[in-house]
């Protein structure tokens, strides 16, 4: 059986869910369920057997006040209205098992969640830059990024320079 | 002519007896310089890189098509920056492709003219803020512009008037007399 | 998986960039094949030459300040981006829509459909080598966009959608311009069958290219015209029904060839559903307002209550979902915009192997891809 409650219930009987950690409704889906982060491969290869396709992925940086990167994977049918939500909880220091083994589509998603926001996932086959430049450094979807270094294509080489340390008020010429 | 000979009679004309001649010749000759022709027709025959980035192409495929008609002003689009003079830069420059640009920029070969359409190219438009960073505020941070089109995207028309604007600052004319 | 040029190529083959520079590659696209003689061995899409950072902005503008990007994620279909971001919202905060704007809506987001159908299939077609329909199709195209502009101000990044509405009514003399146009579409329907599809280089070019599997749609999340064409006949307004979609009867054109034609005879039986879905739409036309009195968010600031929601509409290139989170604020947490182009781009890594390159082109034009809404 693939119908969204089915699979939900085969989830929670595997042990593959674990309870909310936090009070955050999910409308949208016609189930949403809170999946350990180290059996979402596992998840994953269920809903692809039972013919679900795989809909987004999501990276919410939870760092401020929790400590987490919070993944939001969606799978969806090709029919009535089925979508299935897995929320994880991923800590910061462990990287997260990759499902693009399973599902083509989440190879680029993965890569973008890396380089937006330092997620790592445990034996994807190319994780580097997909949409920033090759090189870049910083994480841009980070709560505590604000903005990037300088460069010759943005206006910061246009700002007037400051004035000398040492410049004194002219004194009323 | 032999130093110490007597003068033929014939003197190089001074500026002012080429334009007594120039004005009485005029209904039937016009005299002009070598440049000025060149340029006439460099004006009259913008071949246009076909470079659009984001939505500003659409509107410049728009004045290339059926209704606003570029090819009418001379203006083909090529593919090869080696065969084109004008550079139409058409959408938002993010900064991972503007070292792109700049390479084609350099790959045109002179005389060539860049327009820059739409308020991306020209300040960085819409996607502009204060921590912004992933586009390029402008494409003359890195490249000369001819002629700036405002607009988000710019019409058609505007378009067509950004070209009738580099033509005037090609050929120091107007193509179409002013009204009035 | 999209496959990756090894570091080391084998030494039969040689790398051929496409792009990001190219007429054919629809945006700024770069393709790096790896060629043996004229067969292509690995296609490997590479993307971000249009990244402009439309998620960080969304997190740093409130719910009106961001109306403005939605246009330009996808210009294209400009109009149905706009009405997603504003239906999102309006779910989210329980704001309610009066029964014109609903009906107003799927006016004139299914002429944006039918215009860009139109762009694509002059643009697809000058690709394969034919400048004619280009010229027909775009002079379609600047009457509805003429509509459009009537109606709304804008001819391609429209603004008009409000939270509870539209903001401005179609006026008294919409319904008659309107058919006007319609009726000038109908008549060119056949002209176009008989100019394109009996085109015997067009359909060597465009038969049995490109095949694409069920399976691979199923791995990569494809949807949209290039999922129907391959057999499966999803879309989002009868999946999931939004606005007064229901209340309209139509079809959804499925083709199960799987190849380029496929998908081109998927597009253009839409484009004939959509004048269809217009006519009714026009037929019931309420009169009342146009926006709720109530309607806020652009003079006084919306806050949504906490919460995650995941709103998905049918854009002209397939599924359109937006993932918004709120902590309460008047700006969004995180908004995610799952684009259709993006996997629809990431499934040629698979589909493109094994094609010639001369077939690169086809294929990549049929996937009917918009760069800035893959790279956002």
């Amino acid at each position: 059986m693939s119908a969204p409650a089915d699979i939900v219930r085969t989830l929670d009987e595997l042990g593959l869910t674990v309870p909310a950690p936090v009070e955050h409704p999910f409308t949208g889906a016609v189930e949403s369920r809170w999946v350990a982060p180290d059996q979402i491969a596992v998840a994953c290869q269920m809903f692809r057997d039972a013919d679900y396709f795989f809909e987004s992925l999501t990276c919410v940086d939870r760092i401020a006040p929790h400590g987490v990167f919070e993944l939001i994977y969606t799978f969806n049918r090709w029919g009535l209205p089925s979508r299935v939500a897995c929320r994880v909880w991923a800590p910061q220091d462990r990287p997260v098992p990759t499902v693009s083994g399973v599902f083509g589509g989440a190879d680029w998603n993965e890569r973008e969640a890396w380089e937006f926001y330092g997620v790592s996932f445990a034996g994807h086959p190319n994780l580097t830059w997909l949409l920033l430049p090759e090189g870049t450094e910083f994480r841009p979807l980070l709560k505590t990024f604000t903005a990037p270094p300088p460069s010759e294509y943005d206006d910061s080489l246009d700002a007037p320079p400051a004035p000398p340390a040492d410049a004194q008020a002219a004194p009323g010429h | 002519m032999a130093d110490g000979g007597v003068p033929v009679g014939l003197a190089s004309p001074t500026d002012q007896e080429l334009e007594r001649l120039a004005e009485e010749a005029s209904p039937f000759l016009r005299l002009a310089k070598a440049e000025d022709v060149f340029n006439l027709a460099r004006a009259n025959s913008l071949w246009g890189l076909t470079f659009g980035l984001a939505c500003c192409a659409i509107e410049m495929m728009a004045a290339g098509a059926a209704r606003y008609d570029l090819d009418r002003f001379g203006v083909f689009f090529r593919p090869s920056p080696r065969q084109a003079d004008l550079m139409i830069l058409a959408g938002t420059i993010s900064r991972k492709m503007a070292p792109v640009i700049k390479t084609l920029w350099d790959q045109m070969p002179e005389p060539k003219w860049a327009i820059s359409m739409g308020g991306c190219t020209i300040s960085g438009g819409p996607f502009k803020y204060p921590g912004e960073y992933a586009i390029s505020e402008g494409a003359e941070k890195f490249m000369p512009i001819d002629v700036h089109v405002p607009g988000c995207p710019p019409r058609p028309e505007a378009l067509i008037a950004g070209i009738l604007k580099l033509e005037e600052k090609i050929k120091q004319g107007r193509r179409f007399e002013r009204a009035g | 998986m999209p496959k990756q040029l090894p570091v080391t190529e084998p030494l039969d083959t040689y790398t051929l960039n496409m792009g990001p520079q190219h007429p054919s590659t629809h945006g700024v696209l770069r393709l790096r094949l790896m060629l043996r003689g004229e067969q292509i061995v690995v296609a490997e899409p590479v993307i971000g030459y249009s990244h402009r950072a439309h998620e960080k902005m969304a997190e740093n503008r409130t719910y009106a300040q961001f109306l403005p990007n939605t246009s330009r994620q996808d210009y294209l279909s400009g109009m149905i981006y706009n009405f997603a971001w504003v239906e999102a919202v309006e779910k989210f905060a329980g704001i309610a829509v009066p029964e014109r704007a609903l009906v107003a809506r799927v006016i004139l987001a299914e002429f944006n459909r039918i215009s860009s159908h139109l762009l694509w299939i002059g643009a697809f077609l000058m690709d394969l080598g034919a400048p004619t329909p280009f010229l027909y199709c775009w002079d379609d195209r600047e009457a509805i966009l003429f509509l459009l502009e009537s109606v709304t101000g804008s001819r391609l990044t429209y603004c008009s959608g409000r939270f509870g509405g539209l903001n401005r009514d179609l006026d008294d003399d919409f319904p008659r311009r309107a058919r006007e146009v319609l009726a000038k579409l109908k008549a060119r329907w056949d002209e176009y069958e008989r100019l394109i599809e009996d085109n015997v280089i067009f359909r060597g070019r465009a038969i049995g290219v490109g095949i694409l599997t069920r399976d691979q749609c199923l791995s990569y999340g494809v949807t949209g015209p290039t999922l129907r064409g391959s057999g499966v006949p999803y879309d989002v307004r009868k999946a999931e029904p939004y606005g007064a979609y229901p209340r309209f009867e139509f079809d959804v054109p499925t083709r199960s060839e799987g190849d380029v034609l496929a998908r081109y005879l998927v597009r253009v039986l839409e484009m004939k559903q959509s004048v269809r879905i217009i006519e009714q739409a026009l037929e019931a036309l309420p009169a009342g307002p146009i926006l709720t009195p109530d309607s806020i968010g652009v003079k006084k600031r919306l806050k949504l209550p906490v919460g995650t929601q995941y709103y998905a509409v049918e854009s002209a290139r397939g599924h359109y979902g937006i993932l918004l989170v709120s902590e309460g604020g008047t700006e969004p947490y995180r908004a995610k915009f799952r684009t259709p182009s993006y996997p629809n781009l990431a499934v040629l890594g698979d589909v493109m192997p094994g094609s010639y390159v001369a077939d690169a082109v086809a294929v990549l034009g049929s996937v009917d891809l918009v760069m800035p809404e893959v790279d956002r």
